[in-house]
């Protein structure tokens, strides 16, 4: 499709760019009572891509701007999750104390241009756009990281998150361009096409998709990458933390379903069998989760154990891309929705509570504010949906990636054996939080910061949570049908 | 000389030069400057490949892209950067510390 016509389907993100870019101006012009200009204007700006994409919603794909872009159902899937993920922690952002005396208009505008960035990235079609979208969204987050000047944890994960994302960025553009090289296309439907034709060395092949997944590695946390990750999680402020864990983690899956849907197997999502690649994800998966629980365990803070627990989720999400398959695939993506929902929940609560137990040891019991029932409620079904115990939407998820690890042709038990055995260990640190919540009464009252905003979208959260735990079939069709990758 | 071997083999250099700066280096900006040798070695490769490979452009479109992005990336760090200086005092990885005193 040329570049006049598919301005109409690449509305969202222009509304997403006009809203941010004007929201500086705004904020200048306006400068008592910023935020009762900004909040709405923002809000509007989040309303209007939601409509745009909504109204130009597609069962057919296109290819916009000459193919750089693809605009099929995937890609619009992702784009409605990040939309409403984001729109959610941008409310709740509003409620955090650390954020409270600092400007906060710089704060949504990269808000906005890392969800630009990923909207990006979940429509890529090409390595060039795949580039430039992973810079957008990571230069963004290199700055929201960073955004405490003064606070000097939040100044030492600014410059782990800056080394660690330059560096895995730098060796996914050196493997992108060994790929171009070996295919001469930037495609990545014809790079499929040409890896299959050709009679180059497989090994080569292998160890230049080991070059592209050390790339992605950093955006989904898998195992060589999450002594950095976790360090800038736990060193970054809560709202931003709770940003980072969901829509980069978020994009870069989908980015990476998307390479391995269009290059890398064939029409019924079955893995090429000769790069290997089954069992690289495998042995990946296998590992994140297991070092990820393990390092959970010894967290005392709420914020590291988190931070931990997101990467364990990380290998289990991508225990269903290893068998891959329409199964795999849509397990995976039913698991990652699911996750992010328990965890923006997790993180409103733990945001609305005083910011010294974001901080504070867990067993420093006096230190806890979790005055009212409903939070300990709310926080507990989210944290039980993480563990993926019944009847919670964590446990279809579960179960839907341990059912795909079975049914497939090549049958992956011991991978099922690992991933039970994770559970467990998540089920036990999770309960940690719990338990400190429910068994230690605090002495200090500190005046409760819940206002009507978070517990409206903590009720919005827990409804999905427990409703895709009792009728999940909707939604799982409904992912089913959303496999659909444009190939030009 | 001039073939694509040479080119390849230049920017292979650049890249182990790179990761070796990112690995032993703890000054800030001396990684920085080390992950843009790598970033550099990427744009030859891509440069090298167009020119003696497959007869498309695309390769060098890419590499003036990623230029451009380089040099957003080197901004974006050398603030941060700056930033750790007033904060610590320091830009030797090693010694940020949470404890230290201005």
């Amino acid at each position: 499709m040329d570049n006049i016509l598919s301005i109409k389907y690449f509305l969202p993100e222009i509304s997403l760019i006009v809203t941010s870019l004007l929201i500086l101006p705004l904020s200048l012009i306006f400068k008592t009572n910023v935020r009762k200009i900004t909040i709405p204007f923002l809000t509007f700006g989040f309303i209007l891509s939601s409509t745009f994409l909504i109204m130009n919603w597609d069962l057919s794909g296109h290819g916009l701007f000459l193919n750089l872009i693809a605009h099929d159902r995937f890609s619009q899937l992702f784009k409605l999750c990040l939309l409403i993920f984001t729109f959610f922690l941008f409310l709740i952002s509003l409620n955090s104390s650390e954020l409270k005396n600092i400007s906060s208009k710089e704060y949504h505008f990269f808000i906005f241009i890392s969800l630009l960035g990923s909207f990006l990235l979940v429509s890529s079609n090409n390595l060039l756009m795949i580039y430039i979208s992973i810079e957008t969204l990571s230069i963004a987050c290199l700055i929201l990281v960073g955004y405490l000047k003064t606070n000097k944890s939040s100044n030492i994960a600014a410059v782990k998150n800056l080394f660690s994302s330059l560096l895995s960025s730098a060796i996914l553009i050196y493997g992108l361009s060994l790929v171009y090289g070996l295919t001469g296309t930037l495609n990545l439907h014809e790079i499929g096409h040409s890896l299959s034709n050709s009679s180059i060395n497989n090994f080569s092949i292998t160890v230049i998709i080991l070059i592209i997944l050390f790339g992605f590695g950093y955006k989904l946390t898998i195992v060589p990458f999450h002594i950095w990750s976790t360090d800038v999680y736990k060193g970054a402020t809560t709202p931003i933390t709770a940003f980072l864990t969901t829509v980069p983690k978020v994009a870069g899956f989908a980015i990476l379903i998307r390479v391995l849907a269009t290059t890398f197997s064939n029409a019924n999502f079955t893995l090429v069998k000769y790069f290997h690649l089954s069992e690289i994800i495998t042995v990946l998966a296998a590992a994140t989760m297991t070092l990820g629980n393990l390092l959970a365990i010894n967290q005392k803070n709420i914020k590291g154990i988190l931070a931990y627990s997101s990467i364990a989720h990380s290998g289990f999400i991508l225990m269903g891309l290893a068998i891959f398959g329409q199964e795999g695939i849509s397990a995976s993506i039913f698991y990652l929705i699911m996750y992010s929902i328990a965890f923006i929940g997790v993180f409103t609560v733990v945001i609305n509570s005083n910011t010294e137990f974001q901080l504070a040891n867990l067993k420093n019991h006096n230190r806890l504010n979790f005055q009212s029932s409903f939070s300990t409620i709310i926080i507990s079904i989210f944290l039980i949906s993480l563990t993926g115990l019944p009847p919670t939407a964590g446990f279809v998820g579960k179960f839907y990636l341990f059912a795909a690890l079975i049914k497939g042709e090549t049958k992956f038990y011991w991978l099922v054996i690992i991933g039970i055995i994770n559970c467990i260990i998540m089920f036990f640190y999770h309960a940690r939080i719990i338990h400190s919540m429910l068994l230690h009464k605090n002495e200090k009252h500190i005046k409760n910061r819940y206002d009507k905003v978070s517990n409206v979208i903590l009720i919005l959260l827990v409804i999905p949570t427990i409703l895709f735990g009792i009728y999940w079939t909707p939604l799982f069709d409904f992912i089913k049908q959303s496999l659909h990758f444009f190939m030009p | 000389m001039n073939s694509l071997y040479t080119y390849l083999l230049v920017s292979a250099i650049l890249f182990c030069l790179g990761l070796y700066g990112v690995t032993i280096r703890r000054n800030a900006l001396l990684i920085l400057m080390s992950i843009e040798l790598i970033l550099s070695s990427a744009n030859i490769n891509l440069i090298a490949f167009s020119r003696f490979g497959a007869l498309s452009l695309d390769g060098q479109i890419f590499a003036l892209f990623a230029m451009v992005i380089t040099l957003a990336q080197a901004a974006v760090g050398i603030a941060i950067i700056l930033n750790v200086y007033n904060t610590f005092r320091t830009i030797n990885i090693d010694k940020l510390d949470i404890s230290r005193n201005k």
